[in-house]
């Protein structure tokens, strides 16, 4: 208990170190964020911040050739979000029937698949605006994040909540990971699963057929 | 937590796609979901990605396709030409304007959830926006009032008094809907003064001019979401079945995140 008592003082104060997180993993899984206040809180609304802020710099970014834009695209991803969390939920059930190696192979087909679709959309954004609303702290001790994107184009703004973990153990302990963003009520999370559910269905249920079907559509422009 | 952006509006993030907002068909601001009513229920996502039963699924995708012919004749190509010809500004205008005139039916959606507080406010942006905004050409009420926009239909109060959404439906011309939000459609076009006063006009062209503005608008509004969807979908179908029902969610539940099912962090 004491033991809590003393990270959650930590935590606010943001001195954050692994030692703080290896006595905290020792006290129990998921205080970090219950525990955290609106102090630790503005930590995540910060990351957000500036990883949104990061992403809109590479989609307004014109100048910059497509292939120069995935890779600085690619490099937010695989640094800000975590692709392994977010690619086992998207597979889900299917997840636990795969073997290591075609779990080896689906993550880098899926963060091909997220670079791929989003560079299509790049020439959509003009002159995005971020700003964060709020934070609320999650049972799960992830923290989701509020943020409207105002656009120059007179369309309603989006709601774009993002969920956020901090990491708690590894070289990176204390790194900010998103592992979901949701516009508007909409999970990318969810929605993916259900478009995967959909083509492993009819791939007869079997995954390497899926990947291999996935490996086809983002054919050349792989990781 | 939270932002209170207007939980109506069908905006589209490109990528992420989804968004949703406009079924691929008219619809237009029928959105319904099955998934909530008031956090009682909860999408739950499994096999294939989404539990939610829906019965009527041959129905509903013979209608889908019926409305993506459509979409693709006329509500497509013409959002396509709006979207071309008509300068930004002009285009908030217009939307601007369909929004102010839908202001009544949240007036009286809010007193009938028992908001009398919102419903105030609701009136205090229609009066605001009729008047300085000149007949609702301008939105002062959020750029000098800071008073956002919050659009409230009859479905969400059937959702708020519980009523249970019925099954998933796609409506011809329409879209996406459910039993609930379908009664709920009509309980707004039958309650909303404008068309009403237009009727007894015998104005009806313009009763239809006016939805069709906003199917346009609202079309247009997402173009850049449907593309992403026609671009990466293998089954629009679920797609749009899964966006619905979460968005609807969102907006039932005041712009706030219906989230009960989502990653964690792996370490």
């Amino acid at each position: 208990m004491l033991n809590k008592v003393c990270c959650a003082v930590l935590l606010s104060a943001g001195m954050m170190s692994t030692d703080v997180y290896a006595a905290q993993e020792s006290a129990g899984a998921s205080d970090a964020g219950v525990s955290s206040d609106a102090a630790s809180q503005e930590a995540y609304k910060s990351f957000v911040t500036e990883t949104g802020n990061e992403i809109i710099q590479v989609l307004v970014h014109k100048e910059s050739s497509l292939s120069e834009r995935k890779s600085q695209f690619r490099e937010i991803l695989q640094t800000k979000f975590s692709i392994p969390s977010i690619g086992k939920f998207v597979l889900a059930r299917y997840w636990r029937q795969a073997d290591d190696a075609q779990k080896a192979r689906y993550l880098g087909l899926f963060e091909t698949a997220i670079v791929e679709n989003y560079a299509a959309q790049f020439d959509n954004y003009s002159n995005e605006k971020l700003e964060v609303t709020g934070a609320q702290t999650l049972e799960d001790g992830g923290v989701l994040v509020s943020s409207r994107v105002v656009r120059p184009s007179g369309a309603e703004p989006l709601s774009v909540d993002w969920k956020v973990f901090r990491q708690s153990k590894g070289p990176k302990a204390g790194a900010f990971k998103v592992v979901d963003l949701i516009v508007n009520g909409v999970s990318m999370s969810i929605t993916q699963r259900s478009e995967y559910a959909g083509l492993i269905q009819s791939a007869g249920g079997d995954i390497s057929a899926f990947l291999d079907s996935l490996d086809k559509k983002y054919q050349g422009a792989g990781s | 937590m939270k932002n209170k952006v207007a939980p109506t509006k069908e905006n589209v993030l490109p990528k992420a796609v989804l968004l949703m907002m406009l079924s691929v068909s008219i619809t237009t601001e029928l959105f319904a979901s099955n998934a909530v009513g008031l956090g009682a229920e909860q999408v739950n996502v499994d096999v294939k990605g989404d539990e939610t039963p829906d019965p009527l699924e041959p129905m509903n995708r013979f209608f889908f396709v019926f409305n993506e012919i459509l979409d693709g004749m006329f509500l497509k190509p013409a959002a396509q030409i709006y979207d071309l010809c008509t300068p930004d500004p002009v285009k908030e205008n217009v939307s601007n304007v369909l929004d102010n005139l839908v202001e009544p039916v949240t007036f009286a959606n809010e007193l009938f959830q028992g908001k009398p507080d919102h419903a105030m406010e609701a009136l205090g942006r229609f009066t605001m926006n009729s008047t300085i905004g000149i007949g609702g050409l301008f939105n002062p009420a959020y750029k000098l009032a800071g008073l956002e926009r919050r659009k409230r239909d009859f479905g969400q109060t059937l959702a708020h008094y519980q009523v249970d959404d019925g099954p998933y439906l796609v409506l011809p011309v329409l879209g996406p809907s459910n039993f609930r939000d379908f009664v709920g459609t009509l309980a707004d076009w039958a309650m909303d003064p404008f068309n009403y006063f237009l009727r007894d006009k015998d104005l009806n062209e313009v009763v239809w001019g006016r939805a069709g503005l906003d199917a346009v608008r609202k079309r247009r509004d997402a173009l850049p979401t449907t593309d992403t969807i026609d671009r990466t979908s293998s089954d629009k179908y679920a797609t749009y079945r899964v966006l619905y029902r979460q968005h609807r969610a969102f907006q039932i539940n005041d712009g706030h995140v219906v989230y009960k099912d989502s990653p964690t962090l792996e370490e």
